[in-house]
């Protein structure tokens, strides 16, 4: 049998090509990447200011490829935009109230000029400086390639972009900011927060939950995180390799998550607070400046759980977990 | 700068993508580390940045882009996979019959074995008759449940269905030699499947002991490094790229320690719990760039 099947395989060998050789990847240099650039429009550019009256509580909604943005919450019921040396645009109003006939939804986008097609049109907006004046009850909902953009006094705002750093001031409603290659910096701000960095710090002072169970959510992978004066009773922060910062009081039914894989952890508490600290970290380092009273202390090669209580540690729980970091938990000076 | 600092080859390399992963990971390592190897490695990325930027389009007309290149390989590599352990076999047998000594020789043996099968007493056509009850009731038993192995005796008229799970069995021996197939079907596709993740790049060690869980964990990063592995090229610029091999550097060590002192003592809960969160840290940090090639999309 065996026999018969060499026999076969070398006949049917004869008539079968062989296989080709494998190609190998041949060294192919890089293609440079550099920052999505937005398309330019050379001899279009103008100044433009476009105003619709709107309702308090107006929906915006925009792209922006580049340039300054700069929003603005004031107190008439209009929606006012101007574009410095940028591409010319419109406002469509999406909806409209059916009591006062103000725009309730209104969507900014650039204009076609001769010879663009709407494909080629785009959707975004672009100019050296972008400035929006918009009710306080606005809601702001963006997206942006390269902008450097602050927000001030709006209701609620929700943004994502590429590159640039983003400033939020007195934002009243929430706020959902993500910035790939840049800092955010939130202050004065309430409601529920959720601030995302790839490469950026994060810095939040100032803000507060309008509810309860608002959240406060930060993450950067390799930025650096810090809280100042904030009063969401649930906190969850997370840096892979940046350090992490709290500084303030610890609040009644608080839930705290703080993260960091290759950073610091320090907090800085005043010492007549009441929490249950649980500390977890591989190969770094657990010491309080505080007076903490060690309930548990697991510490084995490699791997150390230390549960301890700040003052009767009923009223709230703080979770601080690091791989090879240092957690540190420092007195923080009460202010005349 | 110290003792073990980088040299603009190796970092040269790095940035053209040809260093190994482990070797991408300890440049990363280093880098996150060394300042001047930072600096060093900006520098590099600049001057070429600058360079490719002037001749950008004399490359593009006349070599395919890397993407091309990856896409092409990982078909070939998915091909190769693909091909069965008898396939190779029978490869591997088709090269050797081409020599023409070989060859002449399964001549020789064919012609041997057949005047031998027709010569030899009780080698004969009608030998198997009397083997053929015995075989498939020995044979079907365990397919079935071996509490009846002697049931088939006692029961002459089977069913149909009986009859079709029985027929291949009650074939004469000379057909029922790929009666075995089965057998090595099963063989032949298992392994195509290991090749796949070996080339696949699972870093998962054999034998591993997993602690409760991380093997979802496992799963899910693999999941997201081929997609990451696809989308790298297109959503990271060089120096994001240096930062992201850099965290994840990172993470994987991190990764790594926590899983030695976890395998050492599977009790150690703060390990444990560390462990995980590292892994978590992976699947964010992975998953973030399918968030930021989203984000670019819906920008276009």
């Amino acid at each position: 049998m065996l026999s018969a099947v060499l026999l076969f395989a070398a006949a049917v060998n004869a008539q079968t090509p062989q296989a080709p050789p494998v190609p190998r990847t041949p060294p192919v240099p890089p293609t440079p990447r550099v920052a999505p650039v937005a398309p330019s429009f050379p001899g279009q550019t103008t100044d433009t200011e476009l105003r619709v009256a709107a309702e308090r509580n107006v929906n915006l909604k925009f792209c922006i490829s580049e340039g300054t943005l700069k929003i603005n919450g004031w107190d008439r019921n209009e929606v006012r935009i101007f574009a410095r040396s940028g591409r010319k645009f419109g406002i469509r109003v999406l909806e409209r109230s059916p009591e006062s006939g103000n725009a309730t939804w209104i969507w900014a986008t650039p204009t076609a000029i001769e010879g663009q097609t709407a494909a080629n049109r785009g959707e975004c907006l672009s100019g050296e400086t972008v400035e929006m004046d918009v009710p306080h009850g606005a809601t702001l909902n963006f997206q942006g390639r390269s902008a450097t953009t602050s927000v001030d006094s709006v209701h609620k705002v929700s943004l994502k972009i590429v590159e640039g750093n983003i400033s939020l001031r007195n934002i009243t409603g929430g706020i959902s900011a993500t910035a790939l290659q840049g800092d955010l910096i939130v202050s004065n701000s309430s409601g529920s927060v959720s601030l995302d960095s790839t490469t950026g710090n994060v810095i939040a002072y100032g803000v507060k939950p309008l509810e309860t169970s608002d959240l406060l959510k930060v993450k950067t992978n390799s930025g650096s995180i810090m809280l100042q004066r904030i009063g969401h009773r649930q906190i969850e922060a997370n840096s892979i390799t940046g350090s992490l910062q709290f500084e303030g009081g610890f609040l009644v039914g608080g839930i705290y998550n703080f993260k960091t894989s290759n950073g610091a952890i320090r907090m800085l508490v005043p010492e007549n607070g009441s929490c249950t600290v649980s500390a977890a970290y591989g190969f770094g380092s657990f010491n309080a400046a505080i007076p903490v009273e060690t309930v548990t202390e697991n510490v084995t090669p490699g791997g150390k759980i230390v549960v301890a209580r700040i003052g009767s540690g009923e009223l709230c729980n703080v979770s601080l977990t690091t791989s090879s970091g240092r957690i540190q938990i420092a007195r923080l000076e009460p202010k005349n | 700068m110290s003792r073990n600092c980088l040299d603009i080859g190796t970092i040269q390399a790095f940035l053209d993508g040809e260093t190994r992963g482990d070797e991408t990971a300890a440049i990363s390592g280093h880098i996150s580390t060394c300042d001047a190897c930072a600096m060093m490695l900006a520098e590099a990325d600049e001057e070429t940045s600058f360079v490719m930027a002037a001749v950008e389009s004399d490359v593009n007309t006349l070599v395919p882009t890397q993407r091309l290149w990856s896409r092409i390989n990982d078909a070939i590599e998915e091909e190769r996979t693909k091909v069965s352990f008898w396939h190779r076999a029978y490869a591997g047998l088709t090269s050797l019959m081409a020599g023409p000594s070989l060859a002449t020789a399964a001549v020789v043996l064919v012609l041997f074995g057949f005047f031998a099968f027709i010569f030899i007493p009780g080698g004969g056509l009608d030998a198997p008759t009397n083997q053929t009850a015995a075989v498939p009731q020995q044979t079907a038993a365990p397919f079935n449940n071996p509490s009846q192995a002697v049931a088939p005796i006692q029961n002459e008229t089977p069913t149909s269905s009986e009859i079709a799970e029985a027929q291949p069995d009650a074939m004469p021996p000379a057909a029922a030699q790929p009666k075995a197939e089965p057998v090595r079907a099963m063989q032949a596709s298992y392994r195509p499947d290991r090749a796949t993740r070996s080339a696949g790049g699972d870093f998962r060690p054999v034998n591993a002991l997993y602690v409760p869980g991380e093997d979802s964990y496992l799963n899910t990063i693999e999941t997201l490094k081929a997609s990451y592995d696809s989308q790298k090229d297109r959503v990271l610029s060089p120096s994001s790229r240096v930062a992201f091999e850099r965290d994840l550097a990172v993470v994987e060590n991190s990764i790594k320690q926590m899983r030695e002192v976890v395998r050492k003592n599977p009790n150690n809960q703060a390990a444990r719990q560390v462990l995980y969160s590292s892994y978590q840290d992976k699947i964010d940090l992975l998953n973030s760039v399918g968030q930021k090639e989203e984000l670019l999309a819906s920008l276009q």
